[in-house]
């Protein structure tokens, strides 16, 4: 990797957490928790890439490292907006999973979405590009008076997509941001992600642990285990010739709609705690096809073709 | 629907009712259904449906300002005072049980997972307390705990969501229910340990023969689980039948908008289908809650559209259907 044209470009980060000292009033040891370990990753500009990984993946801290909310251990973060852009000067915005958390409880939707112009762009109307952004992500502008409370889930997350969109930014991190959402709100959210991302033409760095959703917005996918990329490839690609058996097993217990009754054949195990990893292949204590050397050595990622990356040991 | 010897658990006009500041709503509205032994019925809605209430309605569990309206609920035979606290606290834990989305919230945090379970056995069984770790740890055993014999001796917070999950699954099937209510029991997991859980109450059904309504929003885990769907808005069920007419052949307008807006359903669309508006008010109307979303609606709509057979026990409550029965 190492792309220098690539509006964002990850190179080997990682992130390592001290625990509290644990053990009889806390003599005991203290811990580091490895969230991230080596990731690289990089994102074109106007490309959606979604990352998908279930809990202690380091999803969520991928994201919040690329925002700056977090530093990283080490490992270099590179985010390069084109100049001519009008928000190039601030970094890349966020979409949080709790929409009416990630508000302010007490300011009004109009004070929310005003905010962002009156700190960084003092000499544009605020009161007018509010409105604008308001009727973008197809919110009434009865809503300008009321607060978080006052609304509904489904329009508080279009209340923050408005909000990350203000200075139009090249690169929006949304993670899980229609999880907590019900079905028939989610694909009214999704298909304003859809319009937006191709409007604006802005990148999105998508985070969700439904493989749907990833597969449904995202031109590439990197699919994450315990701190660690073990997949990556196209959408289509991916999802079509999976290659490492954590991918496979992923894809498999996911229900799929009018499959008709069935059995499901879980694979065993638990997800590791972050804290403790398995050694060699995070995963091969839960592998079907593990093998003595998956207990000892790291699989690298190895490209398959056409950029398609897995870090398996199997061929 | 199962014939009347098999049938477990018969619902007939359950209506549960919050006050609030404008008089009463009802969250569930005249709601009827039944379970068979060894059936799943899947009890599908989004936020506001009041499928969640309808689960707790049956347990006896609607705290005030809420409270059960009407109801007529027969156990296997026997009905069920649900007003009766009392009486429904010898049923609950013994004859149904319930699992919960969030198992810290029905699990004791201070105590271990083995005195809970022993706990619940003595409350409606009699036998010395040995007998009964031994069938705690069985019970462990069953859901798929590794070593349960050690496990046993965990508290709740010792353990994984998807093992607390197990755990309460355990607990949930102690004291041999006719009947479990899970309420969105895998919604906060990760898949491959929904998987899991799915895995361990199909072995549970086949093995005892209970009957279990799963409450829950995803239509894609009701459908690989379930016998027969039932699926609500705004406080009713407005279409009812088995689980592959109910996915191939949805006959109520909110079932087909619900269905139609799935992600699985519209690959390589540009746009997803939406199903318009929102459910703000719709507990208010006394007509067909969903008409001021539906793109079928006219005058008639203004009146409650009766349950309308559209095909051999698929049931739906629209003006669309009764059309169609009358010919």
């Amino acid at each position: 990797m190492g792309d220098r044209s690539a509006l964002l470009d990850i190179a080997g980060v990682s992130k390592v957490y001290e625990t509290d000292r644990g053990g009889f009033l806390g003599f005991g040891r203290r811990r580091s928790l490895r969230a991230l370990d080596g990731i690289s990753l990089s994102v074109g500009r106007g490309e959606v890439i979604g990352v998908v990984g279930e809990s202690g993946s380091g999803k969520s801290t991928l994201g919040r490292i690329i925002v700056g909310l977090e530093k990283p251990t080490s490992g270099r973060v590179d985010y390069r907006p084109s100049p001519e852009r009008p928000g190039a000067r601030l970094g890349p915005q966020m979409v949080f999973q709790n929409p009416i958390g990630s508000l302010n409880r007490r300011q009004t939707i109009r004070q929310i979405l005003t905010e962002p112009f009156r700190v960084h762009a003092p000499e544009v109307d605020a009161e007018r590009r509010a409105a604008d952004l308001m009727e973008e992500v197809g919110l009434s502008s009865r809503f300008a008076g009321r607060r978080p409370s006052e609304i509904s889930g489904g329009q508080a997350q279009r209340v923050a997509i408005a909000r990350a969109l203000a200075l139009q930014p090249e690169l929006v991190v949304c993670d899980e941001p229609v999880s907590a959402l019900d079905v028939s709100i989610q694909a009214q959210i999704l298909n304003l992600f859809s319009r937006v991302q191709a409007q604006s033409g802005c990148s999105y760095l998508f985070i969700s642990h439904d493989l749907q959703v990833v597969e449904r917005l995202s031109h590439r996918v990197a699919v994450m285990y315990l701190g660690r990329i073990i997949e990556t490839a196209d959408t289509a690609t991916l999802f079509a010739s999976p290659r490492h058996p954590y991918l496979r097993a992923l894809i498999e217990s996911a229900p799929v709609l009018s499959a008709g009754k069935r059995r499901f054949h879980p694979i065993k195990g638990e997800i590791p705690s972050p804290v403790a990893p398995p050694s060699g292949c995070h995963f091969h204590p839960r592998c079907p096809l593990a093998m003595p050397r998956c207990k000892v050595e790291k699989p690298m990622l190895r490209d398959f073709g056409n950029g398609h990356l897995a870090a398996c040991h199997l061929d | 629907m199962t014939d009347g010897n098999d049938q477990v658990l018969s619902v007939r006009s359950l209506s549960t009712e919050f006050d609030g500041e404008d008089g009463a709503l009802r969250v569930v509205d005249d709601v009827a259904f039944s379970v068979g032994r060894g059936e799943i019925l899947g009890i599908v809605g989004e936020s506001g449906s009041g499928k969640s209430v309808t689960g707790y309605s049956i347990m006896g569990l609607v705290d005030p300002p809420g409270r059960v309206a009407s109801g007529d609920v027969v156990l296997e035979g026997r009905r069920l005072d649900l007003t009766d606290d009392a009486a429904m606290r010898k049923v609950r834990g013994n004859a149904i049980s319930m699992i919960f989305q969030d198992p810290m919230t029905s699990l004791h945090p201070l105590l271990t997972i083995g005195d809970q379970m022993i706990d619940a056995i003595l409350a409606h069984r009699k036998m010395p307390k040995r007998e009964a770790r031994s069938l705690a740890v069985e019970a462990l055993r069953k859901v798929g705990i590794p070593s349960p014999e050690v496990r046993v001796r965990s508290y709740p917070h010792q353990l994984s969501g998807g093992m607390r999950q197990r755990v309460a699954i355990a607990i949930a099937s102690l004291n041999q229910p006719a009947l479990i209510i899970a309420d969105e029991p895998t919604t906060g997991l990760d898949v491959t340990i929904q998987a899991q859980i799915l895995h361990e109450i199909q072995m549970l059904v086949a093995d005892r023969g209970m009957a279990v309504i799963w409450i829950t929003h995803d239509m894609a885990v009701v459908g690989q689980l379930a016998d027969r769907v039932a699926v609500m808005y705004a406080g009713r069920i407005v279409e009812e039948g088995p689980t592959q007419a109910i996915l191939d052949s949805p006959a109520h307008p909110y079932t087909i908008g619900l269905l139609g807006s799935l992600l699985g359903r519209n690959r390589g669309k540009a746009e997803l289908p939406q199903i318009p508006g929102s459910i703000d008010n719709a507990h208010r109307l006394t007509g067909c809650r969903f008409a001021p979303r539906c793109a079928h609606a006219r005058a008639e709509c203004e009146a409650r559209p009766p349950m309308v057979e559209v095909s051999p026990g698929h049931h739906s409550a629209c003006i669309l259907a009764t059309e169609q029965a009358d010919g």
